[in-house]
């Protein structure tokens, strides 16, 4: 699971107060990572659905016209 | 000018009394981040909130070389630590952190720090009083303060999720919270099914232990993109929000159902303790053995304010649940065994004071609690009035006589040596400390309630 965080540590010099913990930043990278590609695949997948949802909509609504009109 | 004793980790200031006002001096160091904090409205943006506790700048002549600004904040009612808080509070406590956060992200800011310590009650909600937590976010760089919020937070929260509600005590044995190793050890094996729980405790633990023995990654750190690391708090903060109280049954959750009390008594008595209250007009009232605050609501209904202890992390988490549905500002539910009360922690005993150190009642109330005291833990009267003697200038309490149904159980499983616990010896022993101001009989229910005063006030 780790080897994904490998191609993300770099050498910084930001430094805390208190230890922030290598293994603490290690796990920390890969769940944000994690965390990341759900949000980027949950926000593609809403503008997905918004998009196709849309497109119905659109070539939906003359038909519903043109069915009012013929009834009228 | 007294230094407070636990203002010495983080180096950008410390926090100090002169002439009974709290003030936080602000170090050189600490300059830039102030001034961000301040300019970018994040400051003001959490104060009007009150996510953050309100300061003032002072004109100070304290103000040298070292020293680039003195404030002075809010001073707060009543210290409490992670604890005495109940489920609740805590999980309120790590929201708000993670909500601040979120804020301070916005602003390019960051926490440095995550400590439960950070976090106090003030007006019934959990509020941030440490102003210099804040340092500059620089672009790709991890949650300095993620380690600790996992101990201080994660680890009893989910403890008290899978385990026991009375595995939050562990937090008084480690002052920088709970080791994932431990907590990690602790958890039974159903936590493994919940990737919260797996990533947060058990594998960093693990990472913990393993980058702990390597040195391959000593000086180097992580990056985390931007959008990454709120992602992350955003997941971080849904996994606290769905967390839930493990469902315990306690010796006292259903305490009132449980009483000899007649309805007419029980309103009799919380009759009696107003007219007491109404003699003494305190301001501050602590109420020992308070369940979930049925009596503790007659002195905070009043404008009192009232802190509310009970051994019992269940009677706590309702009260404190009540105090959130009926937006009590007044009152605050704190999980406490007043025969083993919260002691001195931390370094040289003084980073964090006891609970006698941390007195500020005006009056004591001690309802329905002596015989528990003197029957089921075998404290002669002697040592209970004395210790009252020197906590309450006023107080209300309640002798339970041996012939109420109460007494008789605690005395069904158990050789009778309390000869001495006794209406007579009760009030000789209490009368050394306080003098006796009213006795009132409760109705029905052959106990009595007293109002005393400490003698040498």
């Amino acid at each position: 699971m780790y080897w994904m965080v490998f191609l993300l540590a770099v050498p910084t010099v930001a430094k805390a107060y208190i230890d922030p913990g290598t293994g603490s930043l290690i796990i920390q990278a890969t769940i944000a990572f994690i965390a990341g590609a759900l949000f980027f695949a949950k926000s593609f997948w809403r503008k997905a659905t918004n998009f196709f949802r849309h497109d119905f909509y659109k070539k939906k609504e003359p038909e519903d016209t043109s069915r009012k009109d013929s009834v009228l | 000018m007294i230094r407070i004793k636990s203002s010495f980790r983080d180096p950008s200031g410390f926090v100090f009394i002169e002439d009974g006002v709290l003030y936080r001096s602000i170090a050189i160091c600490y300059k830039d981040n102030y001034e961000h904090a301040t300019k970018s409205g994040l400051y003001e943006q959490l104060m009007s909130k009150r996510m953050l506790v309100p300061h003032h700048e002072i004109d100070s002549t304290k103000n040298s070389a070292e020293i680039y600004k003195v404030i002075t904040p809010e001073k707060i009612l009543f210290i409490s630590y992670p604890y005495e808080w109940c489920f609740s509070e805590l999980k309120d406590a790590a929201l708000l952190t993670l909500e601040i956060q979120k804020l301070a992200l916005e602003k390019n800011m960051s926490l440095k720090d995550a400590s439960a310590y950070n976090i106090q009650f003030q007006q019934g909600k959990p509020i941030f009083i440490d102003t210099l937590s804040f340092e500059k976010y620089e672009g790709g760089s991890p949650w300095q303060g993620y380690r600790q919020f996992c101990q201080h937070f994660l680890a009893p929260l989910v403890l008290m999720s899978y385990c026991d509600l009375r595995s939050n005590q562990l937090s008084r044995l480690f002052i920088d919270g709970i080791p994932l190793d431990l907590a990690s050890s602790l958890l039974p094996l159903r936590s493994f099914f919940n990737p919260s729980v797996v990533s947060h405790i058990h594998l960093h633990a693990r990472s913990q232990w393993k980058y702990a023995h390597t040195k391959e990654h000593s000086s180097r750190e992580v990056y985390i993109p931007r959008k990454n690391l709120i992602a992350f708090i955003h997941y971080l903060d849904l996994f606290v929000r769905n967390l839930r109280p493990i469902k315990q049954k306690t010796e006292w959750q259903h305490y009132y159902k449980d009483t000899n009390y007649s309805d007419l008594s029980f309103d009799l008595k919380k009759r009696i303790v107003d007219d007491f209250l109404e003699i003494i007009k305190p301001k501050i009232a602590w109420d020992i053995g308070a369940n979930s605050g049925e009596f503790s609501r007659v002195a905070s209904d009043r404008g009192i304010d009232t802190i509310s202890f009970d051994v019992d992390p269940v009677a706590v988490e309702i009260n404190y649940l009540e105090t959130k549905q009926r937006n009590e500002k007044n009152l605050l539910p704190l999980v406490l065994d007043i025969t083993n009360p919260s002691p001195a922690i931390g370094w040289n005993n003084e980073e964090r004071p006891s609970l006698t150190e941390r007195n500020n009642a005006d009056i004591v109330l001690a309802l329905a609690l002596v015989h528990h005291l003197a029957i089921s833990n075998n404290f002669p009267l002697g040592m209970i009035a004395e210790y009252f003697g020197r906590i309450a200038p006023h107080l209300v309490i309640e002798f339970v006589p041996k012939d109420d149904s109460q007494v008789k159980r605690l005395l069904t499983s158990r050789k009778d040596i309390f000869p001495e616990y006794t209406e007579q010896k009760f009030e000789e022993e209490f009368g050394k400390y306080f003098l006796i101001r009213q006795k009132k009989e409760i109705g029905d229910s052959k106990r009595h309630l007293y109002l005393m005063s400490r003698r040498h006030d």
